[in-house]
């Protein structure tokens, strides 16, 4: 299950999941940054950035904007395909 | 049936201060609304229809400085919003009429289906 941001049941002094990511390098680079880390906390400092976010089974591309600074990675990439009607032909 | 407006709400003449409050008014509950009548010096068992005209001008001035009605249905729209526009997990919930917290689809959920529209009917 997909989790979503906890940011009240998250005890205060453990502060946000700060996972070590290669930030400078993106950003001298221009790169988007691969990761695993899906419970990783969005930092003021991932603005801008674009992020290759797994789902269990591709990268998904994302660039972070302002509004999604205190979510988690892993919000923005879902892990299930949405259920679509297909019409039988041959029947 | 007659009625007294207050700020614009139309509370019926008849019932109970706190009463009135509480059903006429988005966003505020019988808790809050003795928590007003406490706070503007009025009991909330007096009628609507018996409230003098000091006590009126207490009660407009503690209401407009709370987040009520159209003020709350807007901000509540925006949060719903605003997760839509990011693209999040509950956006994508929201959007699609979904529950959000992760119950279970396969029956149920449909209260969700009913609600979780945007923009939110409230």
């Amino acid at each position: 299950m997909l989790h979503p941001t906890r940011q009240l049941l998250r005890a205060t002094w453990k502060g946000p999941n700060i996972v070590p990511l290669p930030i400078k390098e993106a950003l001298q680079m221009k790169k988007p940054i691969r990761t695993q880390a899906r419970a990783a906390t969005i930092l003021p400092q991932f603005i801008g950035l674009e992020f290759q976010i797994h789902n269990g089974k591709e990268y998904i591309q994302v660039k972070i904007t302002e509004d999604m600074v205190g979510h988690k990675l892993g919000e923005f990439s879902p892990t299930r395909k949405p259920f679509k009607y297909t019409q039988t032909k041959n029947k | 049936m007659s009625s007294i407006s207050i700020l614009g709400f139309a509370l019926p003449a008849k019932a109970q201060l706190k009463i009135a409050l509480s059903t006429k008014i988005f966003g505020i509950g019988l808790h809050t609304a003795k928590e007003i009548c406490a706070r503007s010096g009025i009991s909330g068992s007096t009628r609507v229809q018996e409230l003098r005209e000091p006590q009126i001008l207490t009660l407009t001035k503690y209401l407009s400085t709370m987040k009520i009605d159209k003020i709350l249905k807007d901000e509540i729209n925006a949060n719903i919003g605003k997760k839509i526009t990011i693209g999040s997990y509950q956006g994508l919930r929201h959007k699609s009429g979904f529950p959000v917290h992760g119950q279970r689809t396969k029956t149920n959920g449909i209260n969700a289906k009913k609600l979780n529209r945007f923009p939110r009917r409230l």
